[in-house]
């Protein structure tokens, strides 16, 4: 028989509270010894590129920033819709912690991205398919954050900003695979495929490292906003008068 | 390479500004994520505290005297 | 106005913003990509006169011709079937040079000759420190990706 405590258990806002509080010191530790190795090497030891020069070094921000803007859209997506499906809290609360995070890494995709374009393609900004469809993802989260505010019982709007977030998923396939699509200003991917990445490891290392680094940065930042989100969702409940002495 | 000079280091092939740049918002963007995610999590737990206090009979009863 | 219906007009607005900021920038997306044309295209006569358009495709080597003294540039855009030549007037992107991807926004003049009021560069998505480079001219390497 299939053991379904651990899903009982995650539904359950004192023990998510606590492990979320748990994992936080982790989650940061980790995320502060990758950035910090990523970023070091990719501005100071990594080789500069064969055409681009040192402004190559942009991709150690702009990239991590740009699969975070999609990864934190995903988790959002995806909490709200078991949010919706099993009447499940927790999830809302995950999804509503995610966004804000997501939306600030998609403004430093697309900032970043300008700063990268101008030099190298000659242009801030240009109406392609890339481009277009990450700011449509600033939209989303912008929307989803507007949508939120404007109820002011949770339940409400928990499910009506679920929907939106569902809705738009279909942003994300668009984003991955538009520079296949379409004829588009912006290269393809350098890590994200499964053939083998088009850099040596000098340069994909501390790339690697930025990757994972700024997902656990995610990690640490969610749980934090999540804490958060559990304590306004249960100030009425017992279980806090022990959290609040501890803390 | 390995051991570029300091002054290699900031002039960054002649794109200084526009690395430097992205690497600075970049900072300032992740300290202003740090810092709003902790207020969110001191606002609620303040909040969590005004009514855990209301709540205590203790309280209550210095509120009558 | 009652509270409740202030809110649904709140959230019909937030919901008409995220749309209507969706529809302009997909618009702006389609425009971009229709005006879009290669060299073979606008050899055969496809691409319109009088109206702004891009065309794209790579640099020709040995093409590039600088006029001394002024910034104008003429060079040949090519997809290996046909060519067109381009002639622009100011400041190329750092990643310009022969046989680079370029997408150049301007007019037709004639049949071959784009005048171009801006040129942006393409580049893959391969990265590689300019000793590797070196390197992979030399004939002795086999089976790497230049």
């Amino acid at each position: 028989m299939t053991d379904w405590t651990w899903f009982h258990r995650l539904a359950s806002p004192p023990y998510v509270y606590r492990t979320a509080a748990r994992l936080q010191t982790w989650f940061t530790a980790l995320a502060g010894l990758l950035v910090g190795y990523g970023l070091f090497a990719g501005l100071f030891v990594a080789p500069p590129d064969y055409q681009q020069g040192d402004a190559f070094r942009i991709i150690y921000i702009h990239a991590p920033s740009a699969w975070l803007s999609m990864m934190c859209y995903s988790t959002m997506a995806i909490a709200a819709g078991v949010g919706l499906i099993w009447r499940m809290k927790i999830a809302h609360a995950v999804a509503a912690a995610s966004a804000p995070i997501g939306a600030s890494f998609t403004f430093l995709a697309l900032l970043t991205g300008s700063l990268w374009g101008r030099p190298m393609w000659g242009t801030w900004w240009v109406w392609d398919a890339r481009l277009t469809s990450e700011l449509i993802l600033l939209f989303l989260y912008l929307g989803y954050m507007a949508l939120r505010t404007s109820f002011d019982d949770r339940t409400r709007a928990d499910r009506a900003s679920a929907v939106l977030a569902i809705v738009g998923v279909i942003n994300l396939p668009i984003i991955h695979f538009s520079v296949y699509w379409w004829n588009s200003l912006h290269q393809g991917s350098t890590v994200m495929k499964f053939d083998k990445p088009s850099m040596p490891a000098s340069m994909l290392w501390p790339l690697l490292a930025c990757l994972l680094g700024f997902s656990f940065l995610y990690a640490a930042l969610l749980c934090v906003r999540l804490r958060a989100e559990i304590l306004l969702r249960e100030r009425n409940a017992s279980w806090l008068a022990g959290v609040v002495e501890l803390r | 390479m390995m051991g570029r000079s300091f002054s290699d280091v900031i002039a960054m092939g002649g794109y200084a500004g526009f690395v430097w740049t992205a690497y600075g918002a970049w900072l300032v963007v992740i300290v202003l994520n740090i810092l709003a995610a902790r207020k969110a999590h001191a606002d609620a737990l303040k909040q969590v505290r005004r009514r855990l206090a209301m709540r205590d009979p203790a309280n209550v009863e210095v509120d009558r005297s | 106005m009652t509270p409740r219906r202030k809110r649904l007009m709140l959230v019909v607005g937030i919901l008409l913003g995220v749309s209507l900021a969706t529809l302009f920038a997909t618009r702006a997306l389609r425009e971009n990509l229709s005006y879009f044309y290669d060299p073979t295209q606008v050899a055969q006569g496809e691409a319109p006169r009088g109206r702004s358009i891009r065309v794209g495709g790579m640099v020709t080597k040995g093409s590039v011709k600088r006029e001394s003294g002024s910034l104008e540039v003429k060079f040949d855009v090519t997809d290996f079937r046909h060519t067109v030549t381009v002639s622009y007037r100011g400041v190329l992107p750092d990643l310009f040079r022969e046989g680079q991807g370029i997408i150049a926004h301007g007019q037709l003049a004639s049949d071959r000759v784009f005048v171009a009021d801006e040129v942006l560069a393409k580049h893959d998505e391969k990265y590689m420190p300019p000793e590797v480079k070196q390197s992979l001219k030399k004939p002795m390497n086999e089976g790497a990706t230049p």
